[in-house]
């Protein structure tokens, strides 16, 4: 296998790979190893030490990510990502030789949506874990068991979109009021792997920043849905909150 | 093992040294020896109807929901971990009387048919070839 090293290949730059000018940066001399990021503007941020000691490490943007620009017409996916791999051949102008090799990762996916509501951090807070209160999680569903303690479980059954419903399940880990709540949340949309629920309570002005984080989603289709899912939900309980319905009950 | 769709079903039959009340309640009690609650990292345990677990063994961890608990004779609850990929899957657990022993029957129904999922055959034999050791007369797996 022929080996990269400074005297033979830039260190950074852009390489002609299936139409896409590809933006990408080496570390390290060796056997090249093409790392496929799960996104992001990657080339030369996240690096890998030990792996470069012995190898020539080539970090990419993808299609549309950093400093690779977007080809109009052609989606992204996977397989397009992917096919950066064939990146050490014109790196080295050569074709691509058996034993060549490359890796990826697939990176646990975060999301934050914010809400500013008109009212204090308390009221926000005792509003959110008031099943009565419609727009909060609890609210919408089918069915529901809900022990907002730490160490309390709650499931909730939503029948829409399927017949036999889509169950979720989690635990609260951490309830301090009015500033935080905590608590684990899996389903089949998180494909049964815990993800976790932060949502702090902060005073902005006269009002209360709703920050809501959720973390360890697997995928980022996965956490795209989720966005959105939240987005939807945050919007009605600002709406209550907006109305005052929360005191009503 | 019976597969119906994309999932299977896993049925395991013991017969154990002891009453179908003594077996219920020792199945249910973590300080039992054997059974899942007793080895687990973390758990948390209400068995009764619509009450719910959580059970981390090897860092991973299961959620589930009873929806029957009828001492001494059928135990059922939900079973859902990333090795059902986040589906509910259903554990049903009968006691019944067969002379001085009770025939304990467990029915895991609805797991995706993976490696995973078939995974769970080792998981349920592995607590049920420890737990009836805990009771005094002996015990032997059912042919």
């Amino acid at each position: 296998m022929n080996t990269l090293n400074s005297a033979t290949t830039d260190r950074q730059g852009y390489a002609p790979i299936n139409g896409l000018n590809l933006y990408y940066e080496i570390e390290g001399a060796g056997d090249p190893l093409v790392y496929i990021p799960p996104a992001f503007r990657f080339a030369g941020v996240k690096t890998f030490p030990a792996l470069a000691q012995s190898r020539a490490v080539i970090t990419v943007d993808l299609q549309r990510h950093g400093r690779t620009a977007h080809i109009q017409d052609r989606p992204l996916s996977n397989e397009q990502h992917a096919s950066v791999s064939t990146g050490p051949n014109v790196f080295r102008g050569q074709e691509r030789e058996e034993g060549e090799e490359e890796m990826t990762t697939t990176l646990a996916k975060d999301i934050t949506v914010e809400r500013t509501i008109p009212a204090p951090p308390s009221e926000v807070f005792d509003a959110w874990l008031d099943p009565k209160v419609p727009g909060t999680l609890w609210h919408e569903h089918d069915k529901l068991i809900f022990n907002p303690k730490v160490d309390g479980l709650w499931y909730l059954l939503s029948l829409a979109h399927r017949s036999e419903g889509t169950p979720h399940y989690g635990r609260f880990t951490e309830i301090n009021r009015p500033r935080l709540i905590r608590h684990s949340w899996m389903s089949r949309h998180t494909l049964g792997e815990e993800s976790m629920v932060t949502m702090t309570f902060e005073i902005k002005g006269v009002g209360t920043l709703l920050t809501l984080r959720h973390s360890g989603l697997p995928n980022e289709v996965i956490a795209n849905a989720h966005e959105q899912g939240w987005n939807s939900i945050l919007d009605k309980f600002r709406s209550t909150c907006v109305s005052g319905s929360h005191r009503r009950k | 093992m019976k597969a119906t769709a994309n999932t299977i079903e896993l049925t395991f039959e013991r017969t154990i040294s002891a009453s179908p009340g003594e077996v219920f309640d020792g199945w249910l009690n973590p300080k039992t020896p054997g059974n899942p609650w007793n080895v687990a990292e973390k758990f948390i345990l209400d068995p009764k109807v619509d009450g719910l677990f959580y059970w981390t063994l090897k860092t991973t961890s299961h959620y589930g929901r009873f929806t029957k608990v009828e001492r001494p004779g059928r135990l059922q609850h939900t079973w859902v971990s990333p090795n059902t990929l986040g589906e509910e899957s259903m554990v049903t657990v009968t006691f019944k009387k067969q002379g001085e022993d009770t025939l304990m029957t467990l029915v895991h129904s609805g797991i995706p048919d993976t490696d995973a999922g078939r995974g769970h055959e080792k998981g349920w034999n592995y607590f049920l070839n420890t737990f009836p050791e805990q009771f005094g007369r002996g015990s032997r797996e059912v042919r």
